[in-house]
């Protein structure tokens, strides 16, 4: 900023009144006195406040511009979301027009890797994991399981009565996948399943 | 390829440097302290016709203030100057180019000139906008398919199959995706993993449940991968059994908080002498532990509230406790972080007030001076003796959301049983008269509500559903894997066990 004397000459064809804060306050208190001041102080102020937010918006949206970013941002709408995603409301269905009973619905196993029905995943999980309330009691069977060198299905089976502490032998089977008929034709693989899964979390 | 104006500008700063740019605005533009604020105010004014308007631009050549439009372009055209700043956002004009023009330092010189601003005002750091780098555009072109959210659209809402009582992990779930300030976040990827195996890791599956509620699909999604992530890493939630919403959401919490500990930890020893990454690990903050750490525990790491991550981001705020001795009335102060609140709804005992029928009588019962008796006297560090005192809460900092535990569950020696008193609770809330320094002037302490979680039933047994706003005045019932819509009266109606709401104006640090 080195050309001072040139611009001084400049600014003094300015009408420069030297300005202190103090002398700005009270001339803002000079300003606001009467009622019609402070109106058209208010005016001035709101739109000078509107002017510079359209600013605000006119510099952001000439810098995407400038970038590429305007399309870019904006991008191309999917096609039929209108019709495709729209909101349903209807008795007995919910928003996505699908009818509100349960469904029988499977998934993998994330520790055995075995097909489950869902409803029934968290008991599975618990079993299969030897954990929960009675995590230490089939911990400690699992681990006698596997020292014992021969993991015989029957302390296989054992561990999942166990593992099932309030419940019957039935409920144990409806731990296993949703489709019945492959269920029954597992019922053999089963033991080896865990007897596998022992071997595999220990 | 970072911007870099025009080849004026560039030839410019080859030939001045950026210091003019910097002084010009930090003290005409930003205005970074008191004086800055008084030089603009008395000198930043038309040299040509004496107004002080806004949008005024200062000369970068030489010292010269001018309005927008004629004022300033005269004098740039008699002095064949090219370079001015328009002081009102900033932003860099070229004449010969007759254009704004945009420079990555310059940029950065300027948000350091605004944070400098914000800190000496004390307030928040006005918003920016995102500007995609040359690569992020890039790959919005090369993707230009967007999907949008709009509020008679399923978009974002997606079922949760219950996988044998596990109505608590669903609600929570629901409330968490439907967080606006998490979705922003993980649905712009900023999860960098730094762990090898994504697939052992929470916060990466965390990640891929809110693309699942975006992805458009029907049916109902399966938690079942989540649950299996949390109970390998929290043993203590393991085991098949009906649990509590509200244990659930403050482990799940925690658990995200280390996860995102480690793999920012695990990311910035890789990456030790490389680039600092994004804009996110800009220094942590200012969390001075002003004063008496008084949760002293625990490895630096591991307690929250002094760290970044989002979570603490998200739903950190610091409790304030007031100690008066009533010997001497000499306070004693201490902070603690939160996560939630939660609100005794029994009848009072101690000093007479009556039964909470209100989330802010619940506020105002949990902010109210306790007088500790002569059974509890503290030692009083200015008498030096054990004294009688008044003990007050009040809420230093608030996070973006305050969640709401009503304590609907009373366990005492007793008796154990639920309250399912009706509790009446806003959507707005105001929570200017719970904080401590109530007369902040840039403080803004409204919320607004966006998620209700529900117990429905006993203590011994019961289900839980989830009331979330999908979109502004669009809310829907979560029931497991039914999705339903919802009134705004349904959901003030209910009994609300879980409230969560997220503040209105956000501010930026």
């Amino acid at each position: 900023m080195q050309p001072l004397g040139s611009t001084t000459t400049t600014a003094a064809t300015a009408a420069q009144v030297p300005m202190t804060a103090a002398a700005i306050t009270s001339n803002f208190q000079e300003l606001i006195k009467e009622p019609k001041g402070l109106d058209e102080a208010a005016n001035y102020l709101y739109q000078t406040l509107v002017d510079d937010a359209v600013a605000g918006i006119f510099i952001e949206t000439h810098h995407l511009r400038k970038t590429n970013n305007l399309t870019a941002l904006d991008g191309v709408c999917e096609e039929n979301a209108e019709s495709t995603y729209r909101i349903c409301e209807m008795p007995n269905l919910d928003i996505f027009g699908i009818s509100t009973a349960k469904k029988p619905m499977d998934c993998t196993c994330p520790n055995c890797d075995r097909l489950v029905a869902a409803a029934r995943f968290a008991p599975h999980l618990e079993k299969c994991m030897g954990m929960g309330r009675n995590s230490s009691r089939i911990a400690s069977r699992r681990l006698a399981t596997k020292e014992g060198t021969s993991a015989s299905s029957s302390s296989s089976s054992t561990y999942l009565q166990s593992g099932n502490a309030g419940g019957t032998d039935d409920e144990d089977d409806v731990d296993w996948s949703s489709d019945k008929r492959k269920k029954k034709s597992t019922q053999n693989s089963r033991n080896n399943g865990s007897k596998k899964n022992n071997g595999k979390t220990f | 390829m970072s911007e870099t104006g025009c080849r004026h500008y560039q030839s410019y700063v080859k030939e001045h440097s950026y210091d003019t740019f910097r002084v010009i605005d930090a003290y005409f533009a930003a205005c970074v302290n008191k004086d800055a604020r008084e030089k603009k105010a008395i000198h930043c004014n038309c040299f040509e016709c004496g107004s002080y308007g806004i949008q005024m631009y200062a000369c970068l050549h030489c010292i010269y203030f001018g309005c927008r439009g004629a004022h300033i372009t005269s004098h740039l055209r008699a002095k064949k100057h090219n370079v001015a700043l328009e002081l009102s956002h900033g932003t860099l004009y070229c004449y010969a180019c007759r254009d704004y023009i945009y420079d990555a330092r310059s940029r950065d010189y300027a948000l350091i000139n605004r944070k400098l601003e914000a800190k000496d005002l004390q307030k928040s750091l006005g918003w920016q906008p995102w500007i995609p780098s040359a690569k992020e555009t890039n790959l919005l072109l090369a993707n230009a398919r967007r999907r949008l959210v709009r509020p008679n659209q399923t978009i974002g809402l997606r079922g949760l199959l219950n996988l044998g009582s596990t109505c608590f992990m669903n609600c929570i779930v629901q409330a968490l995706v439907h967080t606006p300030l998490l979705s922003d976040y993980f649905m712009s990827d900023r999860h960098d993993c730094g762990s090898k195996s994504s697939h052992k890791c929470l916060v990466c599956e965390v990640s891929r449940l809110f693309q699942e509620f975006y992805a458009g699909s029907r049916s109902p999604l399966s938690l079942h991968r989540l649950l299996h992530l949390i109970w390998n890493h929290a043993k203590h939630l393991a085991g098949y059994e009906q649990q509590d919403a509200h244990e659930f959401f403050i482990a799940t919490l925690d658990l995200l908080h280390r996860h995102c500990v480690k793999a920012k930890s695990e990311h910035e020893s890789k990456c030790n002498s490389g680039t600092g990454g994004s804009s996110s690990t800009a220094g942590g903050g200012n969390s001075t532990s002003s004063s008496s750490g008084s949760g002293g525990g625990g490895t630096a790491t591991h307690c929250y509230g002094q760290c970044n991550c989002i979570i603490d981001q998200i739903f950190t705020g610091m409790l304030q406790s007031d100690v008066v001795c009533q010997a001497c009335n000499g306070v004693s102060t201490t902070f603690d972080p939160f996560w939630d609140i939660s609100l005794d709804l029994g009848e009072t005992t101690s000093h007479g007030g009556v039964t909470p029928k209100t989330l802010i009588d619940c506020l105002e019962r949990y902010t109210r001076a306790e007088h500790l008796g002569s059974a509890e006297k503290i030692k009083c560090s200015a008498c030096k003796s054990y004294q009688e005192s008044t003990k007050q809460f009040s809420l230093r900092t608030l996070p973006s959301v305050v969640s709401f535990h009503l304590k609907r569950f009373e366990h005492s020696a007793l008796i154990d049983r639920k309250i399912s008193s009706f509790i009446q609770f806003p959507v707005e809330l105001d929570m200017t008269p719970f904080m401590s320094e109530k007369k902040n002037a840039y403080g803004d302490f409204r919320f607004s509500l966006y998620a209700v979680v529900n117990h429905l039933g006993t203590i011994d047994t019961g289900h839980y559903t989830a009331y979330v706003r999908h979109q502004k005045d669009t809310w829907v019932k979560c029931d497991d894997h039914i999705i339903t819509m919802a009134s705004l009266k349904q959901v003030l109606d209910s009994e609300g066990y879980l409230l969560f709401y997220h503040k209105n104006v956000l501010e930026y640090e």
